[in-house]
């Protein structure tokens, strides 16, 4: 038998979380009763349901085989772009307060840069470098954001 | 009498220098990502929500308002010259628009889908002003059982009416629910999922949350299929459309209008279900139903009308009950909270300036965008020729740097990366993040109005179902439950959802 990959997947994942925030719940909160609750009782409540939920899910993906389940053709995961944009803001978050405004984007968008294949490194450098005083003009100066540009103990 | 007052008050809040100055800002900025393909109103929204923070609400509500509206103009641009719906609610408008467009009609199919779009958006702005204060008065009798289904309701037909599975809509929304419950426990200061993290003590923040399964989910999604190719973009010759089109589109335009109108108020509805709706009406309606799919300008008429008609009456739900019935409600129902100010029926008798001052810029933004859409439809389509790789840096380090302002805290760039990570997974696995966001905005409300009722009838759950009106609304919601889950009824949906797509 075979089972549709993205239903077995969903249903794992959401009975996965179900389970995992039913026990943080059980161990951590009080959960009270229906008259008097406690901090845990909706949300023990809503674990349960997403429990059941995925559950649901998993039984659905072994029936849609039984009909012709036409599967969607898609492209696969690009994992260079995932990456990238992904470290993206958390570079940002890193670097913003230790170097500045200035560094912190030049550093995102040359990551963001780096995600696509399709831009060259000329281009890519003129992004950067447009983006960052771009962002710099409307943030620093327009929306007066307070942070500093460049970090005054390092620069 | 009132609601003439109410108009008159509008106005006044709407045509100061600021409030046109805004309007006029979120009517471009709608134009313009309805024109892109690549980023939605929904990210935009989320991205400017922390820059209008320190806006008045007012002004700040026109604008992301005028992004919504002004995205339904600028998708049926990118439409009808590439074939491709610069917004999923534009999808209908590609096919015959298109079509008309290879025949050398661009013109009047564009012409014909801005003056659908300025007649639906005006008469469904008046829709508006007369549903929602009556609705207001109904909702403030409602006490918490009576919101608590009418959330249930309202969650059940979001998750009914969008696309994708029903179960995985169903699991998003709750999936929502557990994540709005993090943070402190409002009636016990019990913390809550924090895992030790102080930043988490007041919840996870919103906008990074937004900004990362809208903004940064959508990046990725782009990216699957890279394209630095550039367009074919089909010439404009002639831009008005002759007396025979006008005659041909009259009647979509008005049933459009009335059906979008109507379903824009459903929950889960707005737009986007809005124009499929009228075309699958239309293509019944019309004498020549062989001509759809070729080029027939009733189906440029009807669903452009209809979804802007939905986008100005998905309004109604979020300003008259405080429950947002798509992704860009949400939205909206967060930068008021964000702002102060707790949606619900109240705000129209205690901030009427701010309710009424919204639906006025309604129509100010509508004669906008007809004046910004018809003489300037060139400049729209240079904008077209951009690549995508072009854009999306620049659009990550708005977000980036747009999330952390919001509040200084460097914490929500991380939850940025990770929600944004976890929305597009969870899309690639046929999970759409529009419940979740639902769910995530209401998650709060719904436990307190659900512990309120509890604590009011003992713990006794047959509150629910004692009090009339809660007892209606539970009724709906089961009966929509059960319908959905028929499987007859179920493979129907899915035919009506595949031969939409289809045609």
């Amino acid at each position: 038998m075979v089972w549709n990959r993205d239903d077995l997947t969903a249903g794992l994942v959401f009975m996965g979380i179900g389970l995992f925030f039913a026990t943080n719940i059980l161990m951590s909160l009080d959960i009270g009763t229906a008259a008097a609750m406690g901090p845990g009782f909706f949300p023990l409540a809503l674990c349960i349901i997403l429990t059941l939920l995925g559950i649901g899910i998993l039984t659905n993906a072994r029936k849609q085989v039984l009909e012709d389940t036409e599967e969607v053709p898609r492209p696969p995961l690009n994992l260079r772009a995932i990456f990238f944009v992904v470290v993206a803001p958390v570079a940002f978050g890193l670097l913003l307060r230790s170097f500045g405004l200035v560094p912190a984007l030049g550093v995102t968008i040359a990551l963001s840069v780096a995600a696509s294949r399709a831009i060259g490194v000329k281009r890519g450098l003129t992004i950067v470098v447009g983006m960052t005083a771009f962002c710099v003009v409307v943030f620093y100066y327009g929306l007066q954001v307070p942070v500093d540009l460049f970090n005054p103990v390092l620069f | 009498m009132e609601i003439f007052n109410g108009i008159l008050l509008g106005f006044s809040q709407a045509l100061t220098p600021m409030a046109l100055l805004f309007c006029l800002i979120g009517c471009i900025l709608g134009t313009l990502v309805g024109v892109l393909p690549g980023i939605g109103p929904s990210a935009t929204i989320a991205m400017l929500l922390p820059i209008t923070l320190g806006l008045n609400p007012l002004i700040a509500l026109i604008m992301l308002a005028g992004i919504y509206y002004g995205a339904q103009y600028g998708g049926s641009i990118t439409a009808i010259l590439v074939n491709v719906p610069g917004e999923p609610s534009t999808a209908v408008t590609a096919i015959d628009g298109y079509q008309m467009a290879r025949q050398g009609r661009a013109g009047p199919a564009l012409s014909i889908s801005a003056i659908g779009s300025f007649i639906a958006g005006t008469v469904s702005t008046l829709v508006l002003a007369v549903a929602s204060p009556a609705l207001s008065q109904v909702a403030l009798q409602f006490g918490a059982p009576e919101y608590f289904s009418l959330t249930l309701l309202g969650i059940i037909l979001v998750v009914v009416l969008s696309q994708g599975s029903l179960l995985k809509g169903l699991a998003m929304a709750v999936l929502g629910l557990l994540m709005g419950q993090v943070g402190t426990d409002v009636f016990t200061s019990a913390t809550r999922f924090t895992f030790g993290i102080d930043e988490l003590r007041s919840g996870i923040d919103f906008i990074a949350v937004s900004v990362g399964v809208f903004g940064i989910a959508e990046i990725l999604r782009n990216l699957e299929a890279e394209d630095g190719v550039s367009r074919a973009i089909h010439k404009i010759t002639r831009l008005m459309p002759n007396r025979e089109d006008l005659r041909r589109s009259a009647g979509p335009i008005f049933r459009g209008t009335v059906l979008g109108s109507l379903l824009g108020v459903l929950p889960g509805g707005g737009a986007f279900l809005s124009s499929f709706a009228s075309y699958a009406v239309e293509k019944r309606l019309s004498k020549h139903p062989e001509e759809f799919g070729k080029g027939a300008i009733e189906g440029v008429a009807g669903p452009e009308s209809a979804n802007n008609a939905g986008a100005q009456t998905s309004f109604i739900p979020m300003l008259t009950l405080g429950i947002p019935s798509n992704a860009v409600m949400a939205l909206m129902v967060g930068a008021m909270v964000v702002q102060g100010i707790q949606p619900g029926p109240r705000v129209i008798v205690s901030q009427p300036e701010l309710f009424w001052g919204l639906i006025a810029s309604m129509w100010i933004g509508n004669v906008m965008l007809i004046l910004l859409n018809l003489p300037l439809v060139g400049v729209w389509v240079r904008l077209l020729r951009i690549p995508y790789s072009v854009l999306f840096p620049g659009i990550l380090a708005f977000a980036c740097i747009g999330t952390f302002s919001a509040n200084g805290i460097e914490m929500n760039l991380y939850v940025l990366a990770a929600s944004g990570l976890g929305g597009y997974l969870l899309t690639r696995i046929g999970c759409d993040p529009a419940p979740f966001l639902l769910g995530f905005v209401l998650g709060p409300m719904v436990e307190e109005h659900f512990r309120r009722a509890m604590l009011i009838s003992e713990g006794n759950l047959a509150v629910f179902v004692e009090r009339p009106i809660s007892a209606a609304l539970i009724l709906i919601t089961v009966v929509i439950a059960l319908l959905t889950f028929l499987p007859s009824l179920l493979s129907a949906r899915n035919t009506v959802f595949a031969q939409a797509a289809d045609d």
